[in-house]
């Protein structure tokens, strides 16, 4: 019976794990127990699934032209310095 | 006849923008991104004439980066391959700590299409470090597996996971902390 019992920090691990598609079924009916008794661990396996489909759909952050220009800039004359 | 000169004056117009958008990608520090472009053309710049033209300009270009940038993380990760512990999360008995513990985001079925959430989630993204970033990054950005992703840092599977789950232990603790502040 104890094997069934899981604290929140294994739970909170087996849900990373779910994730990724990589449950066992023995790990898929411990955390469904648990999760069913624990409103905190199915607030977090909500939560993770969320972030997870936002991380995979979102891009990298804005890109500043006039920083790009400069750059061009500075990459451009350490080029011709160093060239011959 | 074009000379070396300006070709790589063309290639540092053309490409640098999306170089520094794929370093950027994998490398949190903005300034250590633009030095990995700026190694990157220095390179090219000097492999020109062994440039033998059977990839485009483009892909050559970003497999330089590439390698310039698993060379910075290899030296980041080297030796470091510790214990990631998410023991500030919980208590001895493995339960949630009080101000850990978490609690409702709202209306969870519309954070998905909410921008203002959005803006949230990648500033949180911002403040977690180095190392937890790049894997996070190399796994939802650049969609690589696991095995790719212990092999190009050179690090363990175990030690992979746990930079993943610490990731998103304080990504969700952040969200909760400033989304309901806001």
């Amino acid at each position: 019976m104890n094997m069934l019992m899981l604290s929140c920090k294994k739970a909170a691990e087996l849900i990373e794990k779910k994730l990724n598609g990589s449950l066992s079924k023995t790990e898929q009916i411990q955390l469904t127990m648990h999760t069913k008794m624990c409103k905190n661990c199915s607030e977090y396996e909500n939560q993770q699934s969320i972030i997870d489909e936002m991380l995979r759909t979102n891009c990298k952050t804005s890109q500043n032209e006039q920083e790009c220009e400069d750059l061009k800039a500075d990459i451009l004359r350490k080029l011709m310095s160093e060239g011959k | 006849m074009e000379t070396a000169a300006n070709i790589i004056t063309e290639l540092v117009q053309k490409h640098t923008s999306e170089l520094v958008a794929y370093a950027s990608s994998r490398v949190k520090d903005r300034e250590e991104a633009d030095d990995l472009v700026q190694d990157t053309f220095v390179a090219a710049f000097k492999g020109l004439e062994n440039y033998k033209g059977d990839s485009s300009h483009r892909t050559w270009l970003f497999s330089i980066l590439r390698n310039k940038i698993t060379d910075y993380y290899r030296k980041f990760y080297r030796g470091k391959d510790q214990e990631v512990s998410s023991d500030s999360y919980f208590d001895k008995n493995g339960s949630w700590l009080p101000d850990k513990a978490p609690s409702s985001l709202g209306e969870e079925e519309h954070l998905l299409d909410n921008p203002e959430f959005n803006t949230t989630l990648l500033n949180c993204r911002e403040h977690l470090p180095e190392k937890q970033f790049a894997v996070l990054q190399m796994k939802y950005y650049d969609q690589l597996n696991s095995d790719s992703i212990c092999k190009e840092l050179e690090i363990s599977s175990t030690y992979y996971w746990q930079l993943i789950h610490r990731a998103k232990l304080q990504l969700r603790d952040c969200l909760q902390k400033n989304w309901l502040n806001e």
